[in-house]
């Protein structure tokens, strides 16, 4: 790298420093206001001043506990489905020359794009019909539809030598055992990479799970937010720590994964 | 060779069975039925029935829908540019080899790891008329008090400005990683031949990340289209319906009392805006590309 001028240098360490700074402010503000007793109006820095009053209330709500363990059981059914499903689904694209296989593909890719509003309603009425309303697989099912898994998977299936199934094929295996035994260990990073971004979508969706969900006792954490009005989002106290803990495990996943993250972004936005 | 192909499609299918069941049941099914609900009148209590071309012409004059397609247009010409913008900026800051850049990176993505619904109570917090903390130094550093919800106008750009707030982190990753994908034989070329910083930006990375920018553009406008969550949380549609979005009408007319046939027939409208966008910037990629 070419050494920079120190006005340069400092410069752009003041702008980056800056630009983090608002981008992190408001969360920020958040976090420290939901850990304190006293409002923005009589806010004071002094140590007595520190509680975890706002969590207790929040965490003492009964139903609060449900919506995060219907999060974690939704997001978790949706994101194990998924990578399996479109792990299978990948590999016949990438590796099975089966008849009519590059219109389906583009027929998948097509709808990539495809607004969720476009097929809402419909999806709705047949989820009904199914009498998945105010159910878990409700919830779960119509996610796995989405295609963008089986272009990630595709992709990287693609890129393992066809030699490496041939020599397993000579030794008998049975296409199962090959998906098994040679692709799948293969596919551990992408897997991960799936993994996560469905996860986060999942934990973060709420049109969905705002229309599937009815009884309180079956919303998710961003449906039971946003829907109900107990004290934690009717007070400043309660909201930020609602707010704060629904971060939380997204927080926690980021910094743990946070090359996979990058990975996932791009393979999200550069598909097109 | 024939006898081959008919032997693997035989292997495939059970692989393919599981996605190509829930993607035609939840994906090609419904959107052929969207467009045959456009075309029917009545309520699934009292069963559907052949209502012609009725939807369409009560869309067209339906002035509710006209306003809401306004505010979400307003939405787009705000949120679009500032996002792109601002994340192409961010992007090309996360890019350099600045020490401790890793420590930005993880601040500036820190709104994009919430969900709307928490974005929405951030803002609520904030911008509370009694002690929200950005409300009061507005009122108490300049004096202004601004109607953050409670003008129609003032409520819809602020959630553009939201909406970027809370995806720049993600579409900074992406130029980011643009910005790392450019030869840096090429940059280095340029500085041989005496190219200031400005012009490699201006005439060598820029326009080398330029398909990247129409993808994100294109993604950013799809996505424009469908606000809704930030609606819900922030505003419900209020002041009276000032602030209705086109998703949020849909939502109210599917799911609130209203007709699924008409909600249908809205969100076939905002599907035909959305290809049209999609083909003008398609357009403009085809022609670049054949400019070059």
């Amino acid at each position: 790298m070419p050494s920079r001028r120190w006005p340069v240098s400092v410069a752009m360490h003041t702008t980056a420093a800056v630009t983090s700074f608002l981008f992190a402010a408001p969360v920020l503000i958040v976090l420290v206001a939901s850990l304190k007793s006293s409002t923005f109006l009589d806010f004071s820095w002094a140590p007595q001043d520190w509680t975890l009053r706002n969590y207790r209330e929040v965490l003492g709500d009964p139903l609060f506990p449900r919506y995060v363990a219907n999060s974690f059981l939704v997001g978790g059914v949706v994101t194990g489905l998924t990578v399996l499903v479109d792990l299978l689904a990948a590999y016949a694209f990438a590796k099975l020359r089966f008849v009519g296989r590059d219109k389906i593909f583009a027929l998948l890719l097509a709808t990539m794009m495809l607004p969720f509003s476009a097929t809402l309603v419909p999806v709705y009425l047949i989820v009904a019909k199914l009498g998945m309303v105010d159910t878990y697989p409700g919830m779960v099912v119509p996610a796995l539809a989405a295609p963008f898994g089986v272009f990630l998977l595709r992709q990287f299936i693609r890129g393992i030598p066809d030699s490496l199934l041939e020599s397993a094929r000579i030794d008998g295996a049975s296409e199962l055992r090959i998906f098994a035994s040679v692709i799948l260990p293969l596919c551990r990073q992408p897997m991960a990479v799936l993994a996560i971004f469905t996860f986060v979508g999942s934990w973060n969706s709420f049109l969905w799970p705002l229309l599937i969900a009815q009884s309180p006792e079956m919303r998710t954490l961003t449906v039971g937010i946003a829907t109900t009005n107990t004290q934690f989002t009717q007070n400043i106290g309660g909201t930020t720590a609602v707010a704060v803990l629904s971060l939380l495990p997204m927080a926690v996943l980021f910094l743990a994964f946070q090359r996979y993250f990058i990975r996932g972004v791009l393979a999200g936005a550069l598909k097109a | 060779m024939i006898s081959r192909r008919l032997r693997e499609t035989a292997v495939a299918g059970p692989f393919l069975s599981v996605k190509g069941l829930v993607f035609g049941l939840f994906i090609l099914v419904p959107f052929v039925y969207t467009f045959i609900l456009t075309f029917q009148r009545g309520s699934l209590l009292t069963g559907m029935r052949w209502g012609g071309l009725s939807n369409y012409r009560t869309v067209v004059t339906d002035t509710l829908f006209r306003d809401a397609l306004k505010n979400t247009l307003l939405f787009m010409l705000v949120c679009t540019p500032v996002t792109l913008v601002v994340s192409a900026a961010v992007g090309l800051l996360l890019s350099s080899s600045l020490r401790g850049m890793a420590v930005h990176r993880a601040l500036i993505y820190l709104p994009s790891l919430l969900s709307v619904v928490a974005t929405g109570l951030i803002w609520k917090v904030l911008l509370d008329p009694e002690q929200g903390p950005l409300h009061l130094l507005m009122l108490r550093g300049f004096g202004l008090d601004v109607p953050w919800l409670t003008n129609g106008t003032v409520a819809i750009v602020l959630l553009a400005f939201i909406t970027a707030w809370s995806t720049c982190g993600f579409y900074g990753l992406v130029f980011m990683a643009a910005f790392n994908g450019i030869d840096t034989e090429l940059l280095e070329a340029a500085r041989i031949d005496g190219a200031g910083p400005w012009q490699v930006l201006v005439q060598i990375k820029l326009p080398l990340i330029q398909p990247v920018a129409q993808v994100v553009l294109a993604l950013l406008t799809i996505n424009c289209v469908q606000v809704f969550d930030l609606v819900f949380v922030l505003t419900n549609g209020a002041p009276g319906t000032a602030t209705y979005t086109a998703m949020w009408y849909v939502y109210q007319n599917a799911f609130n009392g209203g007709s699924v046939a008409y909600a249908a027939t809205m969100s076939v409208m905002l599907l035909i805006l959305t290809a049209l966008i999609s083909a003008l910037f398609l357009a403009r990629r085809t022609g670049a590309d054949a400019d070059a």
